[in-house]
């Protein structure tokens, strides 16, 4: 069953992304067409993925979920980082019954929403979103709330190297009230436990959408290794270039593996190595991805041959969710503490 | 002896007998001042421009920023004042391309894109310049010369590379085996040539195009020939206008010739020359490109320390040892860059070095500073992002970096010449 769905999703986003990828990269993040085209997302239930089945939604695991974003982001990793944050929008909700209740009837109401977390003044995606799971610690202790998009004051918007149509925003994040309507509250410890398990959740998916993004480029790669001549022989001929695929596919496949395994950690609740997952798992991809735009020459650099996208992809999912030496040193000094 | 076979000889003992005897290089009085005036003049002049650029659809074309370049001198500076220029201040003899790497860096730490453009047309330029035909260089050059003190100036631009040949016409034992398909069949006064060329710089706007064929298909590389092709030959026109993923300042563009008489008086150097001329441009502009790559890798690091000043964080020790790294690298590539051009013409595997070297530290510095600012390093408009699309250009024109590693090889490995530079 599940792999049928991740069969649909694989289907349906080959379908309707692929033959306006370049549109997608044109196009305003606001525009019609961006919107209709996540609210047909939406429409196959790619927004109800994590949601518990007894909430109404389809109920995959977090592997599961992760290996479906890794397949929408072989086509586009943009709107798998937008699902992404939706997803993480959502997750501190379903670790509490009345929360899990919560998004049920937001979802119920509006299916084809979509959410995005929100714990500083960095919006990392508004492009379709319509409410925000805001964290925030006050003396009654720490809550997560849902509001309405509209009712936080934005102040600016703007467009990213990659991961189009994703859209970041800054908002006035001192100004937002929120209160017991809408929310889950705990202790301030238990909060920002939970808030750490968001981020990482973050990481390991961002991690999975980075290994899709570079298997497509490896392929775009092998494509046109095996198509074009260079010096009179075939590309795939020349010594150099079977080196450079080999080392290409070496370090996907280490980051694929290793994205394996933290997505069966936190599988078990165990996050411990996401943060330097992530940051092991995008520079890969990301080294990968220069190295398929290099095997392309100048056709590389070129927007029609689609591989310079997956490159700025990749450099933007190491730029996101912090930087990756911050994720190292944070893991080093979580290391230290759990020793002390 | 014919002239190409001269040129060749002069060249291959100039390179053995100067092969890692060339010295490290403090800039001169006279360099010094051009990297005063660039810098001054791209942060007055051409900045106003970047953002609204790189913005643009890729089939616009900015002509105001040339106007401005063109009265400030930015397009005649490398031809010399006897043909009408403004008169070797970059002086190549002296100074090799020294002054034309400081030009180009000056620039591209304001906006890579740019750089490219004034050095594409100073690439057309160069086989005009090389050729040492006095008389045809005057008559080639003059309308170039004059245009530049008028609202309509003339660009150049340099055209090689094809659909079936690319980085492989860019170094020795590649070009052997490749062929270019652009043919030029000789007729009663001159020659008609057919074929296409793509991904030329400044292919869509400029005015006057130094372009290699082949006489003979069956003579390889010996059958090269240079001709210098103007925009309103019958039988010439631009095809498809790329969409880059960077360097939007400047367009590359197909450049489609259909039967285009060119008169034998157009045609540079010899017949036959035309490898020889493209090895000597493309060895005189690898390390101007490594300049490129390094002005755009010193405004990452420029944004960056400012970055973390305003933040507080630049009294964190390892931001300190990420940023000192970032400053050592740039510091040691350009100087094998400035070394590389110090001589004139530069040593081909110093140019290749150079190119490969300084390339490579750009893109590892843009990287290392995205990574550093994290989410506000791919923001749009803190133009690391910019920088970054921009730079990886410069590992994959004049030869991609991994034909520029075997064009060192190819020179180093054979007779042990490698011994020469240690």
């Amino acid at each position: 069953m599940s792999n049928q769905l991740i069969e649909t999703i694989e289907r349906f986003t080959k379908n309707e992304f692929l033959p306006k990828i370049e549109q997608i990269e044109k196009t305003e993040p606001e525009s019609e067409f961006i919107t209709d085209l996540l609210e047909r997302t939406s429409e196959i239930g790619l927004n109800l993925l994590l949601l518990p089945e007894e909430e109404g939604g389809i109920g995959l695991n977090i592997p599961l979920t992760g290996k479906a974003l890794m397949k929408m982001a072989e086509i586009n990793a943009g709107i798998s980082t937008i699902y992404l944050f939706h997803y993480a929008g959502m997750f501190p909700f379903l670790m509490d019954e009345n929360g899990a209740k919560l998004i049920r009837e937001i979802m119920r109401t509006n299916p084809d929403c979509l959410l995005a977390p929100l714990q500083s003044s960095y919006l990392p995606n508004i492009t379709g979103v319509k409410y925000l799971s805001v964290y925030k610690e006050t003396n009654a202790g720490a809550f997560f709330s849902i509001l309405p998009v509209h009712e936080v004051e934005i102040i600016e918007k703007g467009k990213n190297l990659g991961l189009r149509p994703l859209c970041y925003s800054s908002v006035n994040f001192e100004k937002i009230k929120i209160g017991e309507k809408n929310s889950i509250r705990m202790s301030v410890e238990e909060g920002k436990k939970l808030s750490g398990i968001v981020k990482s959740f973050i990481d390991i998916m961002l991690s999975a959408i980075a290994v899709g993004n570079a298997r497509t480029a490896y392929r775009h790669a092998i494509n046109y290794a095996t198509e074009r001549y260079q010096g009179g022989d075939i590309l795939i001929n020349h010594s150099i270039i079977q080196v450079m695929l080999g080392r290409i596919l070496a370090r996907i496949s280490a980051s694929s593996a290793y994205c394996e395994k933290i997505l069966q950690d936190a599988n078990n609740n165990n996050y411990t190595e996401a943060g330097i997952a992530k940051a092991f798992i995008t520079e890969c991809c990301e080294w990968a991805c220069s190295d398929c735009v290099q095997i392309f020459g100048g056709y590389g650099y070129m927007k029609d041959f689609h591989v310079e996208r997956h490159l700025r992809d990749a450099k933007s999912l190491c730029a996101i969710s912090g930087g990756n030496m911050f994720k190292v040193q944070e893991y080093i000094k979580n290391l230290m503490g759990v020793k002390q | 002896m014919s002239f190409s076979e001269k040129l060749g000889k002069l060249l291959l003992d100039y390179n053995n007998n100067n092969r890692g005897r060339t010295q490290y290089y403090v800039l001169p009085p006279k360099i010094k001042e051009i990297q005063s005036f660039i810098r001054e003049w791209a942060q007055k002049e051409a900045k106003p421009f970047v953002q609204k650029i790189d913005q643009q659809e890729h089939t616009e074309f900015d002509w105001e920023l040339v106007r401005r370049g063109a009265k400030a001198g930015l397009l005649t500076r490398i031809i010399p004042n006897i043909l009408g220029g403004d008169g070797g201040v970059f002086d190549f003899f002296r100074f090799g391309t020294l002054g034309a790497a400081v030009f180009c860096e000056e620039l591209s730490a304001v906006c890579s894109g740019m750089a490219t453009l004034f050095g594409a047309h100073y690439l057309g330029i160069m086989p005009i310049l090389v050729a040492m035909d006095m008389r045809k260089a005057r008559r080639l050059l003059k309308p170039i010369c004059e245009s530049a003190k008028t609202d309509n100036p003339k660009l150049c631009a340099f055209a090689i590379t094809e659909p079936g040949a690319g980085s492989d016409v860019e170094d020795n034992e590649g070009g052997q085996k490749a062929h270019l398909s652009t043919f030029a069949k000789r007729v009663s006064g001159g020659y008609i040539l057919n074929g296409r060329k793509q991904f030329i710089s400044n292919g869509s706007v400029a005015s006057l195009i130094t372009v290699f064929a082949c006489t003979d298909k069956s003579k390889g590389i010996n059958a090269w020939t240079c001709f210098a092709v103007t925009r309103d030959m019958k039988g010439f026109s631009v095809g498809r206008i790329e969409n880059k993923m960077g360097q939007r300042a400047s367009h590359a563009a197909e450049l489609i010739f259909e039967d285009v008489f060119v008169p034998e008086d157009n045609r540079i150097g010899l017949e036959g020359d035309g490898w020889l001329l493209n090895q000597l441009t493309l060895d005189s502009s690898r390390g101007p490109v490594g300049a490129i790559a390094l002005g755009g890798a010193r405004h990452a690091i420029e944004i960056c320390i400012e970055y973390f000043k305003n933040n507080g964080l630049i009294k964190d020790r390892y931001i300190q040892m990420e940023l000192a790294d970032m400053l050592q690298k740039y510091e040691s590539a350009r100087s094998l860059v400035w070394r590389s051009c110090g001589t004139f013409p530069p040593l081909h595997y110093l140019s290749a070095m150079a190119k490969c070297v300084a390339s490579d530290t750009a893109m590892e510095i843009c990287s290392k500073t995205i990574d550093l600012m994290g989410e506000d390093g791919i923001k749009q408009k803190n133009e690391v992002e910019k920088i970054f699309r921009d730079i990886k250009l410069t590992q994959i024109y004049e030869g991609t970096n991994q034909i520029n590693r075997l064009a060192v090889a190819e020179e180093l490995l054979v007779n042990d010449n490698y011994k020469k530079i240690f």
